[in-house]
């Protein structure tokens, strides 16, 4: 293992503005990830030819693999950044911003669109009220370890930034959003509110937007079983339609 | 009448709460946070929360669970606080539950509950080992829904900067930048809460979020709010070492039945699994047969770093030790500890299925915080008609979650932070409001100068930051900062050392105004906030340092090993009542909470009564 | 938000379907009959298109129970192929992949077919004096080295169109959703697919060695 750690940034100074790319230097240490390597060049903000530039701009905030924050395309992959460990990452290093959010600067974009996307698939159980209403009903096992699966979601983004039917400027709400409706569909009272999130997965960008090519499915950090989900609401959304079209 | 306007600042589990019950009796409020809420660092908090629930016929109780509560804040907790607290557990764990959040169940379907440290009862309702994540994701939920509903305006992406004060000195809202264009504006409200977390950052290197600057709280503090507590920084045993990072090892590993042992030879390189049962110390089983792995963190770090640093016997002479759960089914392990065992084993890359975790204790959690007021009922619960509790010193300030000091003491129990943070937000919320009602006149009617003013402050300091072109750089003064708070101020506190860092840290004031900025742009320019929170984190880093500097005792987790007394085992002994008399002088000299107030010449400490007249304060043991 | 428009799921499902009823049907029966022309000789071919030639209404059928829906399928499917990022580049995974083949067979098939149906079932109308086709006059056709390789490519990526469209539309449909079954279906997918691909291959192969 050399002593240094080359890596290429494809930087970008402001939403609109060219994108280019930067080479920096970084010193090898023993199980560093991409953060340390981020984290040393805010320590010594100088290209590999000598030009002293902005440190890096990302966004991060855990570094455990938790909240999702420091999703970024590592050498050709979307993952997060604290857990793409630079001994197992091929050299140079090549880290580029997410490819379907509008980049903010360097390697930080917006996410919001993701979020935009719970609000319309309702993805909350519609309490009462926070009073003391006592326990809510039993739960088998089983079905609690169903729903943990899809509400370990973090939105991270990286099954979107990898589906490709999820566009810039498209309006599927993509993968992440898909599996919320699951998970709220199947929890204990919010399937209350099943009919109002299966209609709205009907409506544009709705879940007929999905290609299948699976992609969210493997690139999920939290091997969430997307496509699962989807399969199961491709089936409930048609088994809508006919009511919407048979009972109404 | 104008309607009452409210800001919370921050959106962990604190705030969230906060602005939950805000939204819910109908109220507007502006929901301010440096990230999208979901991504707060409620999100690392693993292995669950507390409630005595009492569904193992163990027959635990509210009351028990306040008395493990205080004792294990080696009495330093304000009882009615906690006693509130630990008597709403049950019913706010099932109100979590009726939002959704997967709490592992029993074979029966109820709620499941498993051990943590510093009790002897199943007390910790859990969703596998991401806690944390699962209830903030919930609030997160509920929060999005009064968003669609017009009730709550979430400005994510913008940093708390200061507080807006009219001439009575109370607040009336706030100076915030949006951290993507540096733009800087003026908020106002009738009420703010701030809920903006530790400043575990202030150490570097630590189980917190890279978030947790604590800048928000020192930002008030140099405004004229009163810290308390700031030298109590809980270390926590379990955490794997990282060169950005420790990683949090939950105390559910421990509460699950994970072993801490180290080879009883010294220096013994052999493969963990090579070394049987008889040539193993588990030292903490062997110290505290009631107890074993299960002691309270302080105790369970101070034992860890005495083992590893002052008796040698850290793995291959280092500072390690083995967290050993290999003879756990696997099962088992992947049903209620999943989100650690990925950890583990995405990070260190190792199975801790089938070799033992290398860990050692780090940075995790500031007891102190803000200081913040309260009024009690005469059966010592808080007054919930008191706009007072939860306000800090600053009328119509409130500051509620990690960023508060009084729920825990000098020793928080694992499970007790997202209890403490969900209670505290039920009921500072309703607070406020009932501030609001009393309050003479609205935001709206202030006169528009002060908002103004502030605003121009805090445009002249980003503009003296922008045109800053010294020598240092402010990342690696931060590290510096970090490595040399670690070495001074964590698990073993020395008056010597502690005292240099006086001068040390004042010189760090003056090595900040010799920084570059390194970049003057304004699209998201991390490196100009980042110049704040290093000015704040070092205000802090005077806090705890001179509160542990003047604190001449040992107390939960502040460690004065020259100080420390030891307590004799046979309570019947002479040596025990002697040690009692020299128990009850620290107690009336020490038993008092730390007061840092801002000065030009540095924190100004004073001292102020705790209520213990619940719970009469004994000398602790575990053994 | 529940009196949500269900129009663009209508549409996609309806091209879904579309691509299995009637057009992936008509396609297999297609394979079917042209095998004849391997399997069972030149005669067997010409008499199976005498007796489709001699079914009532059959200009009725072919236009709007196989042209119009194919000409349906394709318009949406053109839609949804022009919104798409491809990216088996970056991401080079077997579903990616058959996903990225799915929108370029379409394209394909596309092409082919309106070359073929102007070419095999139009043409000849005003430029012979035939009443039906018959196997001489395709085997004619097939005597152009590119004529083959054209249908060797259009048959290949029709067929592929169509298995995979039938794997998607049991998902889609919601009637395979576990990750088993859609396995499982994969590999039904792929055995009609195969059968389908050696009837056209091999009446293709019969004409031009005929």
């Amino acid at each position: 293992m050399s002593s240094t750690i080359e890596v290429h940034i494809k930087r970008q100074k402001e939403a609109g503005k060219q994108p280019y790319w930067e080479k920096f230097r970084v010193p090898y240490q023993a199980s560093m990830n991409v953060i340390t390597i981020l984290q040393e060049i805010q320590r010594n903000p100088v290209t590999t030819s000598g030009e002293k530039v902005a440190p890096v701009a990302w966004d991060c905030s855990c570094l455990e693999e938790v909240c999702g924050a420091c999703t970024m395309v590592i050498n050709g992959h979307v993952r997060q950044s604290c857990s793409a460990l630079v001994d197992k990452l091929e050299q140079p290093i090549v880290l580029e911003p997410m490819r379907k959010f509008p980049v903010v600067r360097d390697l930080v974009v917006n996410r919001q669109r993701m979020f935009e996307s719970l609000k319309k698939i309702q993805a909350w159980t519609a309490i009462d009220g926070t009073y003391d209403l006592g326990p809510a009903e039993k739960q088998a096992p089983q079905h609690q370890h169903e729903l943990y699966l899809f509400a370990r979601c973090m939105t991270c983004g990286c099954c979107v930034d990898a589906c490709p039917q999820y566009t810039r400027e498209g309006d599927f709400v993509g993968p992440a959003a898909l599996g919320q409706a699951y998970l709220f569909n199947n929890n204990k009272s919010a399937r209350f509110q099943a009919e109002e999130r299966l209609n709205a997965l009907m409506g544009e960008g709705g879940i007929q937007d999905c290609g299948n090519a699976q992609n969210c499915v493997r690139v999920c950090p939290k091997d969430i079983p997307l496509t699962r989900a989807i399969a199961k609401l491709n089936g409930a959304t048609m088994a809508q339609f006919f009511k919407n079209l048979l009972f109404k | 009448m104008a309607q009452s306007r409210f800001i919370v600042v921050g959106g962990g589990l604190a705030g969230l709460m906060t602005v939950i019950k805000l939204a819910e009796a109908g109220n507007q409020v502006d929901l301010f946070s440096v990230v999208p809420v979901k991504r707060s660092h409620s999100v690392c908090a693993q292995g669950g929360i507390n409630g005595a629930v009492n569904t193992k016929g163990e027959g635990d109780s509210p009351e028990t669970h306040f008395y493990d509560t205080v004792k294990g804040g080696d009495f330093l907790a304000h009882q009615p606080f906690c006693k509130d607290m630990c008597y709403q557990g049950p019913a706010i764990i099932y109100l979590m539950d009726r939002m959704g959040v997967p709490f592992n169940r029993t074979n029966e379907g109820l709620l499941d509950f498993r051990r943590f440290g510093g009790t002897l009862y199943n007390r910790t309702a859990f969703a596998g080992a991401t806690t944390g994540q699962q209830l903030l994701y919930a609030l997160d939920e509920q929060v999005r829904r009064f968003e669609a509903d017009g009730l709550v305006n979430k400005y994510e992406r913008y940093e708390f900067l200061g507080v807006v004060k009219d001439s009575n000195g109370s607040c009336r809202g706030i100076v915030a930048v949006d951290m993507d264009t540096l733009e800087i504006k003026s908020f106002k409200a009738d009420a703010v809460a701030l809920a903006t977390g530790g400043p575990g950052l202030v150490y570097g290197r630590s189980t917190n979020s890279m978030i947790n600057t604590g800048s928000a709280a020192s930002s008030v503090y140099q405004d004229g709010a009163k810290y308390a507590n700031g030298e109590f920084i809980q270390i926590h045993p379990t955490a794997i070492p990282g060169t950005d990072k420790l990683r949090l090892m939950s105390e559910s590993a421990r509460g699950e039945g994970g072993r801490v042992w180290v080879p009883k030879q010294k220096g013994d390189s052999r493969p963990p699994r090579q070394i049987s049962a008889n040539e193993r110390w588990y030292f903490l089983e062997e110290k505290y047969p009631r107890f074993g792995n299960l002691v309270p963190r302080d105790i369970a770090a101070q034992e860890i770093y005495n083992v590893c640093v002052n008796e040698g016997y850290g793995l291959g002479g280092g500072n390690m030790v083995y967290l050993d759960l290999t003879h756990i089914p696997r099962e088992q392990l992947d049903k209620k500890l999943f989100g650690i065992m990925e950890i583990y084993e995405k990070f260190a890359g190792d199975d801790p299925r089938d070799v033992p975790m290398k860990i050692f204790p780090a940075v995790h959690y500031s007891m102190g915080g803000l200081w913040v007021d309260y009024e009690r009922t005469p059966d010592g619960f808080l007054d919930r008609k008191s706009p007072r509790v939860h306000m800090t010193n600053i009328p119509g300030l409130y500051a509620v979650g990690e960023v508060d000091y009084q729920y825990h003491g000098a020793n928080r129990l694992g499970a007790n932070s997202l209890l403490s943070c969900l209670f505290g937000g039920m009921v500072t919320g309703p607070a406020m409001m009932e501030y609001v009602k009393n309050l003479n006149g609205a935001s709206g009617d202030q006169p528009g100068s002060i908002y103004d003013d502030a605003e121009s402050r805090w445009k002249d300091r980003f503009n003296q930051i922008l045109a800053m072109d010294g020598e240092e750089n402010p990342y690696r003064l931060h590290h510096e900062m970090g490595e040399q708070m670690i070495r001074t101020c964590t698990i073993v506190r020395f008056n010597k050392a502690l005292s240099e860092n006086e001068g040390y840290l004042n010189g760090l004031s003056d090595r900040w105004k010799k920084c570059s900025v390194l970049d003057t742009g304004i699209t998201r320019n991390q490196s100009a906030l980042f110049m704040n929170h290093l000015w704040n984190m070092i205000e802090l880093a005077k806090v705890i340092n001179k509160g542990a500097l003047l604190r001449d005792e040992c107390r939960g987790s502040h460690l004065k090993p020259d100080l420390k007394m030891e307590q004799p085992k046979d309570q019947n002994s002479p040596e025990y009542k002697e040690f009692l008399d020299k128990w009850h002088k620290q107690n009336d000299e020490w038993l008092k909470t730390t007061i840092a107030q801002w000065s030009d010449e540095g924190p100004q400490i004073s001292y102020e009564p705790v209520d213990t007249s619940i719970i009469k304060p004994i000398p602790r043991r575990y053994d | 938000m529940s009196e949500s428009n269900s129009a663009p799921f209508l549409l996609r499902r309806f091209q879904s379907l579309l691509g299995i009823i009637p057009v992936g049907a008509f396609f297999a029966e297609h394979a079917f009959t042209n095998g004849l022309a391997f399997f069972q000789g030149m005669e067997h071919w010409d008499e199976a298109v005498a007796f489709i030639n001699g079914l009532p209404l059959l200009l009725f059928m072919e236009i709007f129970l196989i042209g119009v829906p194919i000409i349906l399928h394709a318009l949406i499917g053109i839609y949804i192929w022009i919104f798409c990022e491809t990216n088996v580049q970056h991401y080079g995974y077997f579903r990616n992949w058959l996903y990225t083949l799915q929108r370029w067979t379409g394209i394909i098939a596309i092409v082919f077919i309106g070359y073929h149906v102007y070419k095999l079932r139009i043409e000849w109308h005003y430029t012979t004096d035939l009443h039906i086709v018959n196997s001489g006059y395709v085997a004619a056709y097939f005597h152009e080295l590119w004529h083959v390789i054209f249908y060797f490519v259009g048959i290949s990526a029709a067929t592929f169109h169509f298995a995979n469209g039938l794997w998607n539309f049991g998902v889609k449909w919601g009637i395979t959703v576990g990750e088993r079954a859609q396995v499982i279906s994969c590999y039904i997918c792929t055995a009609i697919g195969v059968a389908v691909y050696v009837f056209f291959m091999a009446s293709l192969y019969a004409f031009t060695t005929a």
